[in-house]
């Protein structure tokens, strides 16, 4: 590579780099490069160049670029700066400069404009569906967004970005639904087939969202706390600070789901215990929540009941459910409080971050490696807990 | 930071159950100076009295107790007869996240009740305590009656005077009581907050 540069000016690379003073010791002007849209707007300057011969440019260069180039760049500075300091003349860097953003502009998406036919069929297309399903359409027709209606009256909302080749190429489509759909596309599709099909996979989960929206009426859901059409799970207050996240099958909605307990042992362990003796009580014609409730032989608090303090599920430090690390930090990531009191008579529930908190600041507490030995606050029943690490 | 979502439940649980006897009031917008008010309790020279309490919340709060002073002036052996200060265990050491604002005012109530002179604050009226039980009670029934029940009263013609400024009424008690009824204060505290 060295040889070639060195036969190599720095002209032949760029033509449009001039040398901004005599000494060859800075270069100023345009990067040109084989396609040729940004061809002169591409600015850039190189600047105290050193003198010294062999010298890795990164010496004392100094590199200046316009917009638009440092955005074709974005990502790459480090790769930029390396090659400065591997090269030793202003022709090898050019090189290496120009292999760089001829692969940078392969890899980017073309920004092909589609054909007239492209437009006229869209409209007709939308036609056919219906202009009142159309919720959005992006400025250059590129993506829309459509709403549709299940049999049981939920509207869906349809995100479609069309490829330049459409229709020839399908769209993608981007739904809100718990199944994955497979998007069937023979010639001759339009974005009627792509309404349809969709219809068509709302409707076959009609009855897990009965059972799912069965939860969020009656229960006091504590995740996800915006159930999306897509969320399968439902973590929801079973009392006694104790809470049950409930997974559904989306293909048996009625069928007994995946139930993981959460609190403490004491007041888990016989609703655990329930829920395997009662198994032959399960009746698949009837809603989870109803199902769920007979097995496990309770009454699954509503959420005016869970909010009262004795059974609620929240941390009994800071009173919050989520515990976000900062205030910008998405609320749905924060911490839950997931460490309960082992007495059966508290069993409360405390983020670990507040319990560590208050065990760290009381002399009670005794410390082995990374784990607190202190007191429940509430009851004196001993409490464990692992400090984090990396927050003290 | 403050942990505004706890005090804001802790305000709204006082507000729910009227029946405990303490109140407490936001003064202003930001929930770290908060005012309460303790009844005097049954069968004590305290009977009869209301009791204001300055309540001032720290950024560490819950894991650190509130600071809380009497802004009555009250004669007891864990109170300090100059300035209001608490000698109260759960306000020092003994605090826990477990205790709330209403379990604190609540304490005080009960320390109204059954002084602790082995433990005083206020070593005056300590040995008055101990060595003459009676004219304590004397005093200390003084103390309500000129301190805890008169101010109120007092309080009413004030926060007229700062409701016709075109303060709220609710603001203007809260801040008045903060400030021990110094008319002149409560105003500097409504007009910074």
């Amino acid at each position: 590579m060295m040889s070639s540069a060195q036969e190599t000016t720095p002209a032949q690379v760029f033509p449009l780099m001039v040398p901004a003073d005599a000494s060859l010791g800075a270069y100023d002007g345009y990067l040109s490069l084989s396609a040729g849209a940004l061809n002169s707007k591409l600015w850039m300057r190189l600047s105290s160049l050193p003198s010294r011969p062999g010298a890795p440019l990164s010496e004392s260069c100094r590199l200046e670029m316009g917009e638009p180039l440092a955005l074709l760049l974005e990502g790459y500075e480090g790769l930029v700066l390396a090659r400065l300091k591997e090269c030793t003349t202003v022709a090898a860097f050019f090189l290496e400069l120009r292999t760089l953003l001829e692969n940078i502009l392969q890899t980017r998406p073309s920004c092909e404009v589609p054909p007239p036919s492209f437009y006229s069929g869209l409209v007709q297309e939308l036609d056919e569906v219906g202009w009142d399903h159309l919720v959005w359409l992006q400025e250059d027709l590129a993506a829309l967004r459509l709403r549709l209606s299940d049999r049981a009256g939920r509207d869906h909302e349809l995100r479609v970005d069309l490829p330049a080749g459409y229709p020839a190429t399908p769209p993608s489509v981007q739904a809100d639904l718990p199944r994955e759909v497979t998007l069937h596309w023979p010639p001759g599709s339009s974005l009627t087939s792509v309404v349809h099909q969709y219809s068509e996979a709302a409707d076959s989960c009609c009855d897990l969202w009965e059972c799912l929206e069965d939860f969020d009426r009656e229960c006091s859901v504590m995740e996800p706390e915006q159930p999306s059409r897509s969320a399968l799970f439902r973590r929801i207050a079973v009392g006694g600070h104790s809470s049950l996240v409930v997974t559904l099958d989306p293909d048996n909605p009625r069928s007994i789901p995946e139930c993981r307990f959460m609190g403490s042992e004491a007041a888990v362990a016989p609703l655990r215990e329930k829920l395997r003796s009662n198994r032959h009580l399960w009746d698949d014609e009837r809603l989870t929540r109803v199902n769920l409730e007979r097995v496990l032989d309770l009454r699954l608090p509503s959420q005016t009941e869970a909010a009262l303090d004795d059974i609620s599920a929240n941390c009994c430090i800071c009173y919050g459910y989520r515990l976000l690390a900062h205030p910008d930090q998405d609320p749905t990531l924060g911490e839950t409080p997931d460490i309960n009191c082992e007495n059966p008579q508290c069993g409360r529930p405390f983020h670990r971050a507040c319990l560590v908190e208050w065990l760290q600041s009381n002399n009670e507490t005794r410390r082995s490696f990374d784990t607190l030995f202190g007191q429940c606050l509430y009851c004196t029943n001993p409490i464990t807990v692992k400090a984090l690490r990396a927050a003290f | 930071m403050l942990d505004l979502n706890r005090v804001q439940k802790e305000l709204k649980e006082i507000e729910r159950d009227k029946a405990s006897g303490v109140t407490v009031q936001v003064i202003g917008s930001n929930l770290q100076r908060l005012t309460g008010t303790v009844q005097g309790p049954a069968d004590t020279p305290y009977s009869g009295g209301v009791f204001i309490v300055d309540i001032q919340l720290d950024d560490q709060y819950p894991f650190t107790p509130p600071k809380m002073r009497f802004t009555t002036k009250v004669w007891h052996p864990n109170v300090s007869s100059a300035n209001g200060a608490i000698c109260l265990d759960i306000l020092k050491d003994q605090w826990s996240p477990a205790l709330t604002l209403k379990t604190a005012l609540l304490s005080l109530q009960a320390l109204l009740s059954s002084p602790e002179p082995d433990d005083p604050q206020d070593a005056v009226v300590a040995k008055q305590y101990l060595s003459d039980y009676p004219s304590f009670q004397r005093t200390a029934r003084q103390w309500t009656d000129t301190y805890a029940a008169k101010g109120r009263a007092d309080h009413e013609e004030k926060v007229a005077r700062l409701a016709e400024m075109g303060f709220d009424r609710a603001a203007s008690l809260a801040a008045l009581q903060a400030t021990g009824g110094d008319e002149q204060q409560a105003l500097e505290l409504l007009l910074g907050a």
